[in-house]
């Protein structure tokens, strides 16, 4: 066996773990309390296998409810905020994470055109302010960051300079359009900083148990896989990974690059598409805590009830796919436990229910590991752009496209191998003509990829 | 009297109900508007919601709502004092202060402005609009129809550029657009000041509890607080229930085929780009083609015209159950198309030259002028 893939999913003190290498599965489940434990757990998995890369799904790892602590968060606007209404959060989990709230005047608009200066004296003011009421870490964001982040990258320079022990996280390098909820990415991505920093030494000391060439990467929430020092930047990246990486098991194991999957649970179906082999994403789904984040995550509908209801909805919505329908068992080793038994029997009536040509996959291993093993570099851009003709457009691009083909390269992708998934130019609705929103999502295959 | 309150629990539900009177393309993205809305319902308490022959006739009173982007509203955030600027500005009109304010229009992100801005003036809202709907321009309004001038208009952008503009409907129009592009992409307006009295002929009564009515029924579906059922079930009750409270008929449904720019010329009037979209009804075989222009204005059903302006086309998403719209959707996804008619103003001449396809720059009649 060569060229052997390792997926790791940590959870509530366990490690469900799938080795892939070629047509084979081996699968290995534990304790995951102390490094000695998941090592031998891992090493136990690999057998003398060579393994280049461990891929860890850790979203469980890095719940902001649980692992987040409380951040300054600092709005720049071109005007202060009447009696701070309009902004407080509803949401319990960004009220506890939110340590401290201020606005500072600045900020530009989508397109780039400055709507006021930086006050950069008030900015230190409260970067000093929350550093002497104990906290660790800043969340900035900039209204019109997408379009210009020289606010954003100015501030981040003159806190670090001033303030080295307050960490700073920038909203554009975070989350797409739409302030409130960039503002919540940042927030949560601030908070989970500190957290992150261990998780990724973890599971990078784990890994490099396994030998000098094995690399140890992480699973995102769009079902792409990042670099230790991304998810170090950036670990709300890293949440939401656990669907996604079901999805891009499922669609492995079947053989296919394109399907609508259903991931079949004990109490229900998830239903997602997988578009040539990465999940189908969004960035207006309720993250944790139900906190909206400008961030993409695959898009999993719910079915609850019967096998027998959330048979016929499926096959509802899968008579009217063009691409082929998966079903899949979506928890740990399938047939092992109640829990499992449930879920595979609800998978088995679905598939029953649907055409011959269905696949029904009843993973060796648990479905999200097998995922985790296999999934690929990739990366998602969200901005506005203006383009008087179709040619400015066309060349506009070309420019975020490349810049998504770069950030694919960074992840580990294998020279060439780059590729723009998905661009759409959307017409921006009420803004003069020429307005688009461009939307890249790109992809690559990994370095180790047998 | 009819006075009830709008409170924070009413939110979700007007939002839901914002994003279907949107016509599709001008509601999405708006949910940042809803948390915003919360927060201010919070801080200053319930808005009371009022029917026009509830308020003294002679109450000064004017319709509040955006021009612009969404998206370009979700990225800068109004700062909550820009209705303080507009009541300012319009009282010197009246030569007292404004006593109640109603929607421009009671939909999309235009729900939610005027509730906000009678929460921070601490004044009734009237439950009403001047549209249905969207429309793209604020002269394309039954207050225009029934003679209200739009201006004085009143503008205010959220860094506080403001202006006030005294001069006809179609040239204030021109002139805040081009203000509202340089200002950050949308502008809060205060526009049509008149009294109250004026607004029995000149407004949509009821706009506003349509709205909540509609979104309840959108929210108690998307919640699954309908245990009626599963899958086709509950897709089917929610399009029953949608039709019986708004009297829209559902064209058809199916997968999107073709979505992306249209090649059609567009008048340089509207903002936005031309956009078009093909769905393929399951049950008839029918190709549905969609064209919008910032909303969904025309329908045609294997090239035969079977909706357009001003009745509303609205996209409801079969996995999701929310209403959704060209931004959202890609090729695969799984629509119904539902037709609202309009207020009976609309159908009337007057209403179709200046909300109907050929305001539009269609060479079409609309479905109910054939019979003229």
């Amino acid at each position: 066996m060569e060229g052997a893939r390792i997926g790791v999913r940590l959870a509530a003190g366990h490690a469900h773990a799938a080795l892939v290498a070629g047509g084979e599965v081996r699968q290995a489940a534990g304790r995951s309390a102390d490094d000695r434990a998941l090592s031998r757990l891992l090493r136990g998995l690999a057998q003398g296998t060579p393994v280049q890369s461990v891929t860890w799904d850790v979203s469980a790892e890095l719940d902001p409810a649980s692992a987040g602590s409380p951040v300054a968060a600092v709005r720049i606007l071109p005007r202060m905020p009447f009696r701070g209404l309009g902004s407080g959060h509803p949401s319990p989990l960004l009220r506890a994470l939110v340590g401290r709230q201020a606005a500072v005047i600045g900020g530009h608009d989508l397109f780039g055109v400055e709507l006021a200066m930086l006050d950069i004296y008030a900015l230190l003011r409260d970067a000093a302010e929350a550093e002497a009421q104990g906290l660790t870490a800043l969340a900035l964001t900039a209204t019109g960051a997408p379009g210009c982040h020289d606010h954003e990258l100015v501030a981040g320079e003159l806190i670090r300079d001033a303030l080295p022990q307050l960490r700073v996280s920038l909203s554009h390098q975070v989350g797409g359009l739409g302030l409130l909820d960039r503002e919540a990415a940042t927030v949560i991505n601030a908070a989970l900083l500190g957290r992150a920093e261990q998780v990724v030494e973890r599971c990078g000391r784990v890994a490099g148990g396994l030998g000098p060439l094995t690399s140890s990467w992480f699973v995102a929430g769009d079902g792409g896989r990042i670099s230790a020092e991304r998810l170090r930047l950036l670990p709300v990246l890293g949440l939401s990974a656990t669907g996604a990486a079901a999805l891009t098991g499922a669609a492995r194991l079947a053989g296919v690059d394109d399907a609508v999957v259903g991931l079949a649970r004990p109490d229900g179906l998830a239903v997602g598409h997988v578009r040539d082999g990465l999940p189908h994403v969004a960035t207006d789904l309720p993250g944790p805590g139900g906190v909206r984040m400008a961030v993409p995550q695959a898009a999993l509908t719910p079915i609850s009830g019967s096998a027998a209801a959330s048979a016929s909805a499926f096959a509802l919505l899968a008579e009217h796919d063009q691409h082929p329908a998966v079903v899949a068992v979506a928890g740990e080793a399938a047939g092992g436990g109640d829990h499992n038994r449930a879920a595979t029997d609800r998978a088995r009536a679905v598939a029953a229910r649907l055409p011959s040509a269905t696949v029904l996959v009843e993973p060796p291993a648990e479905l999200a590991a097998i995922g985790a093993a296999g999934t690929e570099p990739s990366a998602w851009l969200d901005t506005v752009l203006y383009a008087e003709t179709a040619e400015e457009l066309a060349r506009k691009r070309a420019v975020v496209e490349q810049r998504a083909l770069t950030l694919v390269a960074e992840s580990g992708a294998r020279l060439g191998s780059e590729r723009v998934v998905s661009s759409r130019a959307l017409s921006v609705s009420f803004l003069r003509s020429g307005s688009y929103r461009l939307v890249v999502r790109a992809g690559g295959r990994a370095e180790d990829d047998a | 009297m009819t006075a009830r309150s709008i409170t924070v629990a009413d939110v979700p539900a007007l939002l839901a109900g914002a994003e279907f009177f949107s016509t599709s393309a001008a509601g999405e993205g708006i949910e940042f508007a809803g948390v915003w809305l919360e927060d201010i319902l919070a801080h200053t308490g319930p808005v009371e919601l009022v029917a026009a022959d509830d308020l003294d006739p002679d109450t000064p009173c004017a319709a509040v709502g955006a021009m612009g982007s969404t998206v370009a509203m979700a990225e800068l955030p109004p700062s909550g004092d820009e209705p303080v600027v507009l009541a300012r500005s319009l009282a010197g009109r009246f030569g007292a202060p404004l006593g109640a304010v109603m929607p421009l229009n009671a939909a999309s992100v235009n729900a939610l402005h005027p509730v906000a801005a009678a929460a921070v003036l601490g004044l009734p809202l009237i439950d009403c609009d001047g549209m249905g709907r969207v429309f793209p321009l604020i002269h394309q309004t039954t207050y225009e129809l029934a003679g209200v001038s739009l201006s004085p208009l009143a503008v205010v952008s959220a860094g506080h550029d403001s202006l006030l503009l005294d001069t006809g409907s179609a040239r204030a129009e021109q002139i805040a657009r081009s203000m509202a592009q340089a200002a950050g992409g949308w502008l809060l307006c205060g526009m049509y000041p008149a009294r109250v009295a004026r607004l029995r002929e000149a407004a949509i009564h009821g706009s506003v509890s349509r709205v909540l009515e509609v979104g309840r029924v959108l929210c108690e579906h998307a919640s699954g607080d309908d245990r009626s059922g599963h899958g086709t079930a509950r897709h089917e009750r929610l399009l029953r229930e949608l039709t019986a409270a708004t009297g829209a008929a559902v064209l058809g449904g199916g997968r999107v085929v073709e979505i992306g720019p249209s090649v059609r010329q567009a008048g340089t009037v509207y903002p936005g780009n031309p956009v078009g979209m093909v769905v393929h009804d399951h049950d008839s075989g029918r190709l549905i083609r969609l064209e919008a222009h910032n909303e969904l204005v025309l329908a045609l059903s294997d090239g035969a015209l079977a909706a357009a302006v001003p009745d509303l086309l609205c996209l409801l998403d079969r996995s999701t159950l929310r209403m959704t719209g060209p931004e959202r959707l890609t090729a695969g996804d799984q629509v119904d198309v539902l037709c609202v008619p309009a207020a009976p103003v609309w159908h009337s001449v007057a209403g179709l030259a200046l909300g109907g396809p050929g305001a539009f720059g269609f060479p079409l009649r609309h479905p109910r002028e054939e019979g003229r």
